[in-house]
């Protein structure tokens, strides 16, 4: 999953890059370091001290959702569909929320940065986001297993989950045999 | 620059000095800083235009000039810096380094140099310089988190360096801002305690004793900050604005062109619509209202300071919201907003952004 977001690390004023469920779980996390200028993962929780946005990266994966939902909520009465990027130009650094397949791509940027710069590389992550999903959907069917992409889509629809099995992807089984479903994107920012 | 260039140059400096020396107006000084300018001198352009805006205030060129100049200096004073801290670290150095950083508002750059610097030496003026940089964050940003960082570490630097002025004013300046009066007491009290019988520290510190009755705790006052976003000391919203005429006739030619549905003019509890009617302006500007309000306090919890501009791109068109000094402007557009169409949110809304107009 980091390859998707590797592109936008090379745009210049790029502070940190991440993708976040659309709960707000954070998937991946790439955040640049002050002194060398390289990206750092901090999905995991890794190089516990918060970066160059000096906050928590689950915190804030966290309060970006909160606010798109609050303004796709806001703009509602306008259109019938919600907004699929949104910016925030502030004083301290730029935030721009694209929607991406079940997830969305966070990119922050530095002071001074337009983030018109960055429309075409976030059209660009979210197609190369959309064919790992069909590649990765391929590979289930190919295995004769429940389709990541159909899973992740549908959220009404009877997960479809083999209890019998703890390898399947997509499922795992508690320690008092209560099944979990995983987040969609667990296991995929794992393999990467 | 060419041998020759060089020379050219150097012969129409002169010629600009004399000029100067002859006819003392703001056109010469602005020959002269231009000269200087070519051949690179910074320090001189600033030395000219300070001079000329000594007798000519707020020229717009010179004034122009001036600061782009002192970027410019700035630039080069910083790039030697970074060079030779990298060869030889010394507490001078990371003074003016941090110094200039914060002079400039590269507020982040001069976070990461003190915190490089306190790595590296553990000064207790390193952690001055943070609490310095925390504190520009806190007053753009007003996020409490910051505010509560900057006074803890004035605090610390205060104890490292007793005899130094510096953080305890810091403290004051946090504390005053945001209404703790208990702890803006003790550092003035810290204050006088270093300045003995200064006039001025003893009025502040009559008018600051006379508050503590309704003193609140640094932390409950932080907090009240970062919800309202308002400092104590701050004018009322949109306290000194523009007439209520120049705003309709600048919305409807907002929203004059074809590809904008909608443009919406808010301040106080007022909205002004353009293009849109009936519950559809109503609806446009709720939207407009909720945007900004959902997107200030995001803006603060986030660290990412005071809210420039939010744009939101969908299947509706394009929602651009410009809060600003006279008033928030929100446009709705069918596809991307035109160039001109930003100028004139800009003008209208009064917004800092630079961006705005890009």
């Amino acid at each position: 999953m980091k390859e998707v977001l590797e592109p936008l690390t090379r745009v210049s004023g790029v502070r940190q890059v991440a993708i976040v469920s659309s709960d707000g779980v954070p998937v991946v996390v790439l955040d640049r370091a002050s002194r060398s200028g390289d990206f750092i993962d901090r999905s995991f929780g890794q190089s516990g001290k918060p970066g160059a946005q000096r906050i928590d990266p689950s915190s804030f994966g966290a309060l970006a959702a909160g606010w798109a939902e609050e303004l796709a909520r806001a703009v509602a009465p306008m259109a019938w569909d919600a907004p699929w990027r949104i910016a925030l130009v502030a004083s301290q650094g730029t935030l721009v929320v694209q929607q991406g397949p079940g997830a969305m791509v966070l990119v922050v940027l530095e002071v001074g940065t337009p983030p018109e710069a960055l429309a075409i590389p976030l059209d660009g992550t979210v197609a190369r986001m959309e064919r790992l999903l069909k590649s990765l959907g391929r590979h289930a069917e190919a295995q004769d297993a429940p389709s990541l992409v159909d899973d992740r889509f549908d959220y009404d629809a009877p997960a479809a989950v083999r209890l019998d099995s703890q390898d399947q992807p997509g499922g795992a089984t508690g320690a008092a045999g209560q099944t979990h479903l995983p987040h969609p994107y667990g296991d995929i920012a794992q393999d990467h | 620059m060419s041998l020759f260039g060089r020379f050219t140059a150097k012969k129409r400096l002169r010629a600009a000095a004399r000029a100067l020396g002859k006819d003392a107006s703001a056109e010469n000084y602005v020959v002269l800083a231009r000269e200087y300018i070519v051949v690179g001198q910074t320090r001189d352009v600033v030395r000219v235009c300070e001079e000329g805006l000594a007798a000519y205030p707020s020229h717009p060129e010179l004034e122009r000039l001036a600061h782009r100049a002192r970027q410019l200096y700035q630039e080069d004073r910083l790039r030697e810096l970074a060079t030779e801290l990298e060869a030889a670290p010394r507490p001078a150095l990371h003074r003016e380094y941090c110094e200039l950083l914060l002079e400039g508002g590269r507020v982040q750059r001069a976070l990461e140099a003190a915190e490089r610097w306190r790595a590296q030496t553990d000064d207790p003026e390193s952690l001055y310089y943070l609490a310095s940089a925390h504190a520009e964050l806190f007053f753009d940003g007003r996020r409490s988190a910051d505010g509560l960082e900057a006074y803890e570490l004035a605090v610390r630097a205060a104890k490292g360096m007793p005899q130094d002025r510096r953080a305890p004013r810091l403290q004051f300046e946090i504390a005053r801002r945001c209404g703790a009066w208990e702890e803006a007491r003790r550092a003035l009290a810290r204050l006088l305690e270093l300045m003995p019988g200064n006039p001025a520290l003893e009025s502040r510190f009559r008018s600051v004793l006379a508050n503590c009755a309704n003193a609140v705790p640094l932390a409950r006052a932080l907090h009240d900050v970062e919800k309202s976003g308002k400092f104590v000391d701050d004018l009322p919203e949109h306290a000194g604005d523009g007439e209520p005429d120049d705003v309709r006739a600048l919305l409807k030619e907002l929203a004059s062109p074809f590809e904008v549905r909608a443009a919406v003019f808010l301040r106080g509890g007022t909205g002004l619509v353009q293009g849109a009617q009936g519950a559809t302006a109503e609806r446009t500007a709720r939207a407009v209202r909720e945007v900004l309000q959902a997107s200030r306090s995001a803006a603060r919890r986030m660290a990412l300071g005071r809210p420039l501009r939010i744009e939101a791109e969908g299947a509706f068109g394009t929602l651009l919201v410009s809060p600003g000094d006279l008033g928030n402007v929100g446009v709705w557009t069918k596809g991307a907003v035109a160039h001109s169409t930003r100028t004139r949110v800009a003008q209208l809304s009064g917004s800092d952004d630079p961006g705005g107009a890009r």
